[in-house]
């Protein structure tokens, strides 16, 4: 089984931090879908965003952006922007989590974050999973 | 050169069906396999696998110095202060 997934930017950011449960349990995340050829699809704002918080406290980024770049990104483009507009239907989603979840919506992906946001039943558009619970499903060892 | 490989019964005849409908055979379909294999470059790491892997093992340059957790919660209250 080798659903497409869309990467949050939370799990890529809990990844740098020092080790805790979050980053030891994202970076195995990241070693298994790796090894699995996982297809992996990101919208352009989570590397955007990705990039803006590790560039607050490390100022070099070059590595990091050139490892986004070989992934599948998905542009904010004017059809996206136009199916996104038919799929707005709860006032509390942020911009950015509306974009991340329309992008999984759209590619009929499951998301992958750790953000409680996206976790809750807020999010109305598509299944999201953390990466511990992705990884549980079994099938990705 | 020739060689005998065994294949099971199933992809044997699924091959064979393939073959029918497209007109060609068996040892057609086989060796156009194994050319994509060799062209795809079997056990070789894609882009992608090679960009997950540098997340998977962050060198320590780039490690900020707040837990996963700071983090995550920090890019919360960020996207909630939009």
């Amino acid at each position: 089984m080798n659903e497409k997934i869309v990467i949050d930017s939370s799990v890529f950011i809990s990844a740098l931090g020092n080790p805790d449960i979050f980053t030891k349990e994202s970076k195995s995340f990241f070693i298994q879908i790796a090894k699995q050829n996982i297809p992996v699809i990101l919208p352009t704002i989570v590397v955007a965003e990705t990039l803006v918080k590790i560039y607050r406290y490390k100022r070099r980024i070059k590595k990091i952006s050139e490892s986004f770049f070989d992934m599948e990104l998905v542009s904010l483009d004017l059809d996206f922007l136009k199916q996104l507009s038919s799929l707005i239907k709860e006032p509390k989603l942020k911009t950015s989590d509306l974009i991340i979840a329309v992008c999984a919506k759209l590619a009929s992906a499951v998301l992958i974050s750790w953000d409680k946001r996206h976790l809750s039943k807020e999010n109305y558009l598509c299944e999201t999973l953390t990466p511990k619970e992705y990884l549980l499903q079994g099938v990705h060892y | 050169m020739r060689t005998q490989i065994y294949l099971p019964e199933e992809i044997h005849s699924n091959l064979q069906k393939l073959a029918k409908q497209k007109g060609t055979t068996l040892s057609k379909l086989i060796r156009q396999g194994a050319e994509t294999v060799l062209k795809k470059g079997y056990g070789k790491k894609t882009p992608q696998q090679k960009a997950l892997e540098f997340f998977a093992k962050v060198p320590k340059e780039y490690r900020i110095n707040k837990t996963g957790k700071e983090l995550i919660d920090l890019l919360r209250k960020e996207r909630d202060d939009e």
